[in-house]
């Protein structure tokens, strides 16, 4: 960096150069950076409407522009949550304040709400102005606003309609800029401002349509049913939005299918045997996930395990719209399944009296011992050789021993016992996890 | 193809090495369905004999019941049949261990470097969680060939894809990021032949390399990254302590394969087969 202090003035320009770009690319994608844009955006469209609104008399742009005006106050309210949330973790809030953002899209989806219902109830009156018994028919019952219609000269409908098709292009151009930054960088509040400026360019369209409409087509109705069709797209937009600050403000899950995918991605890394429990909710953009996996595997190998459960779930959720994740992964063994068997043996001793053997026994006369095996998941955890008893069923039931194996194709059971009596496939102590 | 096979056990790790061991023949043989079979090349199950024991037996009996070792080999195939669903000309119970092709099991991996011995890590099939690659870690010398053999012959019979693994230590005052510039020239002449095998195998394959802190926690973890169904590494004929074989038994979540040492394998020829 020092260097450049020494090159010529030749060679320094396109450094100058590629530091403007790169200073313009880094204002076009800060958040701060876009929100003045949006600011921008509602200073020019406010100024122009309110002063041609008023120059032409048309109360209908003129409050239109009254309206930027608060949609300026929004987008100063939004950089203010974006400073907010964007402030560091810290010991009292070890998640940091991203969650701030979502009371904007609580209330930025609330405000879409109301503005959905007036709208559609200014384009029903619309229509039933249209017709004039019904109209009166339904203010008998119903207490509903008056019906303005568009007043408007030939002089001034170029004016109208630059201004408004002017407003319509800047409202989508900017939403979709705010709402793919917003995205990118994780931004709640800015995703939610960007859908509330594209829904006043739905809105703007509609008047759009109701001026060429009166004035070309002499069709002044068209409006009324396509405002209504923009107020259903306006309130499912609030909807979304004000649900999905709700969920993130209750901590609700992050949903059923994102769940489903992340027990299904646990299950592919070997080593897994359930995911026992699967907890989920967000944090600003970050998805947090609490999971306790059942495995039968060691500390040693847990930690690798836990890498590559990790590793994949992080994958799924950022290339699934979330800017990061924070994974608790539990381990847990299988519930053992404890349960105790038997085998009937016989004792080996060998000749050197070191040590001493058996085998399993092909029926319970010619056994001479019982060795009572504790069993956990399947495996042999604990055996303890016992001298027959005089009475083998009241043993084997005081041992709560649950089955008795013999070597022998058909065992016979044990008459008065509760025990069965099954095949012990081999009469190899070793063979059968004994020893 | 590979001669597969297992260790009779009625135990719990047992019973997953067989249904495994079963799995894998039948996918190498390509047969899927039930009561699958094939004459050429049958599962081979080693059940252990104990003439000892079966002397024991008799001798605690009034009344002989006949051949206790033909009695136990039936018990035991009926067994193997029940549990894998194989039909019962595909499976061959043997006394004694082959020196040749791969036994699944969960205990000889750790006991006997002379025989290549597949450790199913408690799965109960290879690709039972999905197709995934199967990784083959290579240092820089020709110990590896074996298990490419091996590895590059099951990845194309069973159409998986090969993920060859390298790490290296950086070399020092080279600042050059990709971790490929530092691999040494003996290193970067056995990735070529590695790639050219796969190449002639018909085998889709791809390469990491990086500069692991550890070479078993970089080979394991790059494995779960890539959900590797089968790591397959030989056992070095010249590594006495260290061996990375044996470290990522102790730690690998993912069936390995362990091909036999050569040294081992000489030295148990010498002994007449004792271990």
């Amino acid at each position: 960096m020092t260097n450049s202090k020494h090159t010529s003035g030749q060679s320094s320009e396109p450094s100058t150069n590629v530091s403007l770009t790169q200073r313009l690319i880094a204002f076009l994608t800060n958040p701060f950076g876009v929100m003045s844009l949006v600011i921008l955006m509602y200073v020019v469209k406010a100024t122009l409407k309110i002063t041609v609104g008023h120059q032409i008399n048309s109360p209908m742009i003129e409050g239109d522009g009254y309206h930027n005006l608060a949609d300026i106050l929004e987008a100063l309210a939004v950089i203010v949550v974006i400073w907010v949330a964007k402030r560091p973790a810290s010991s009292d809030y070890p998640f940091g304040k991203k969650n701030v953002e979502f009371f904007t899209s609580l209330a930025i989806g609330g405000a879409l709400l109301v503005m959905a219902v007036q709208f559609a109830l200014k384009s029903a009156v619309g229509l039933l102005s249209l017709a004039p018994s019904i109209d009166q028919a339904v203010r008998a019952v119903l207490p509903l606003p008056v019906h303005e219609p568009l007043l408007m000269s030939t002089s001034t409908l170029p004016w109208v309609l630059a201004l408004t098709i002017g407003s319509v292009i800047l409202s989508l151009v900017v939403s979709r800029y705010q709402i793919a930054m917003g995205k990118r960088g994780g931004h709640a509040s800015m995703i939610a401002d960007g859908k509330e400026t594209a829904s006043d360019g739905r809105i703007e369209i509609i008047t759009v349509i109701g001026v060429v409409g009166e004035y070309l087509f002499n069709a002044p109705w068209l409006e009324y049913p396509l405002g209504l069709v923009v107020a259903f797209a306006i309130a499912h937009t609030g909807y979304e939005l004000f649900q999905g600050g709700l969920r993130v403000l209750l901590q609700h899950s992050i949903g059923q299918e994102h769940e489903e995918e992340i027990t299904k991605r646990c299950l592919a890394v070997a080593g897994v045997n359930k995911v026992e429990s699967l907890k989920t909710f967000q944090i600003g953009s970050t998805a947090v996930c609490i999971l306790t996996i059942t495995t039968e595997h060691r500390t040693g190998t847990i930690s690798h395990l836990k890498y590559g459960i990790e590793y994949h779930i992080k994958q799924y959720l950022l290339e699934n719209g979330f800017s990061d994740c924070e994974l608790n992964v539990k381990f847990e063994k299988p519930e053992p399944a404890r349960h105790r068997i038997a085998y009937a043996v016989v004792e080996n001793a060998c000749s050197d009296g070191a040590a001493i053997s058996f085998v399993v026994a092909p029926s319970a006369t010619a056994a001479t011992h019982i060795v009572v095996c504790d069993l956990e998941n399947g495996m042999v955890v604990r055996t303890k050789q016992e001298e027959k008893p005089a009475d083998l069923a009241s043993f084997l039931d005081k041992k709560r021993v649950v089955r008795l194996y013999l070597f022998t194709a058909a065992p016979a059971q044990l008459p008065g016992s509760s025990v069965s009596v099954l095949s012990s496939t081999s009469y190899q102590a070793e063979l059968l996890g004994l020893c | 193809m590979t001669q597969i096979s297992c260790v009779y056990s009625r135990t719990a790790t047992g019973r997953l090495a067989l249904v495994f061991a079963a799995d894998l023949w039948s996918k190498l043989h390509g047969v899927s369905s039930a009561t699958a079979s094939s004459k050429d090349q049958p599962l081979h199950v080693y059940l252990r004999s104990d003439p000892a024991g079966a002397a024991a037996i008799e001798a605690s009996l009034t009344k002989a019941i006949g051949n206790l070792m033909a009695v136990e080999a039936n018990l035991v195939r009926s067994d193997v049949l029940a549990k894998t669903n194989l039909a019962p000309d595909s499976i061959v119970l043997d006394s004694n261990h082959a020196a040749n092709g791969v036994i699944v099991d969960h205990n000889l991996a750790f006991e006997r470097a002379d025989l290549s011995v597949l450790f199913p890590c408690r799965e109960s099939t290879l690709l039972g969680r999905g197709n995934g690659p199967i990784l083959i870690p290579f240092g820089d010398g020709q110990s590896v060939m074996p298990a490419a053999q091996v590895g590059f012959a099951m990845a194309k019979k069973l159409d998986l894809p090969v993920v060859l693994y390298h790490t290296t230590w950086t070399v020092p005052g080279l600042t050059a990021a990709d971790p490929q510039a530092h691999m040494c020239a003996s290193a970067q002449a056995l990735l070529k032949t590695l790639q050219s095998m796969a190449e002639k195998s018909g085998v889709e394959c791809s390469v990491v390399v990086e500069t692991a802190d550890d070479v078993v926690e970089g080979l394991l973890h790059c494995a779960l990254r890539q959900s590797a169904r089968l790591i397959v590494m030989s056992r070095s004929a010249k590594t006495t302590i260290g061996c990375y074989v044996s470290q990522t038994l102790r730690k690998t979540p993912i069936p390995l394969l362990a091909i036999a040492s050569p040294r081992a394998k000489v030295a148990t020829v010498k002994n007449g087969g004792a271990v």
